[in-house]
């Protein structure tokens, strides 16, 4: 089944698995972390 | 997202990582700048840059830099809200070691589906061409749908 038509749930656990696929990705939002930026978010804008 | 999805190297083609974060504590630039400047020793070794950008002052700038006013954001959900194709309003964070926040106002299914879904809440139809033209380039395999002509 196509991941977009999966259950919210699954699909954010599929987006998890997608994006920890970049090591780059996951630096940085381990990095980010110790920022402390109010409300802040890794974006794809 | 679309490098995985469409079967190549996670990290291809990637030429920055866009951090945003919401302080309306201070609208001055140094203040961001501060915060741009600990992110440049932080993130300095990594092989693209990651671009910090404090939302609550987007306002000050934006009409600028792309033509058309924009009303000072309450949040950084709101600022991820506006941008230009709904698919694009994704944004991840992590709450602790293991805790991922994830805010997908319109949900994931475009975003796996590679659909790309114009936005005209904000920016300018030229915005949204320019991005999906060169998105379009990089990942063939996207289905973008037309600005509507009712947003201008």
């Amino acid at each position: 089944m196509l991941i977009g038509r999966l259950a919210v749930g699954e699909q954010l656990d599929a987006l998890r698995a997608t994006l920890s696929r970049n090591e780059q990705l996951l630096e940085v939002l381990v990095r980010a972390t110790t920022l402390e930026l109010p409300g802040w978010y890794l974006t794809a804008g | 997202m679309w490098n995985v999805v469409t079967d190549r190297p996670p990290a291809e083609g990637i030429r920055d990582y866009d951090l945003f974060y919401f302080d309306d504590s201070d609208l001055g630039w140094d203040a961001e700048n501060e915060v741009i400047r600990a992110g440049a020793r932080l993130f300095g070794d990594l092989p693209v840059p990651v671009e910090i950008r404090n939302e609550a002052r987007v306002h000050l700038w934006y009409e600028d830099h792309f033509g058309v006013p924009c009303e000072p954001y309450p949040s950084t959900e709101a600022a991820i809200d506006s941008f230009a194709a709904t698919t694009c309003c994704l944004g991840v964070r992590l709450d602790g070691a293991d805790r991922w926040r994830v805010y997908a106002p319109h949900g994931l299914a475009d975003v796996f589906n590679l659909v790309v879904r114009p936005n005209p809440v904000l920016a300018p139809r030229q915005v949204y061409e320019a991005k999906t033209r060169r998105w379009r380039e990089q990942w063939p395999q996207l289905t973008v749908l037309p600005w509507p002509d009712s947003a201008g």
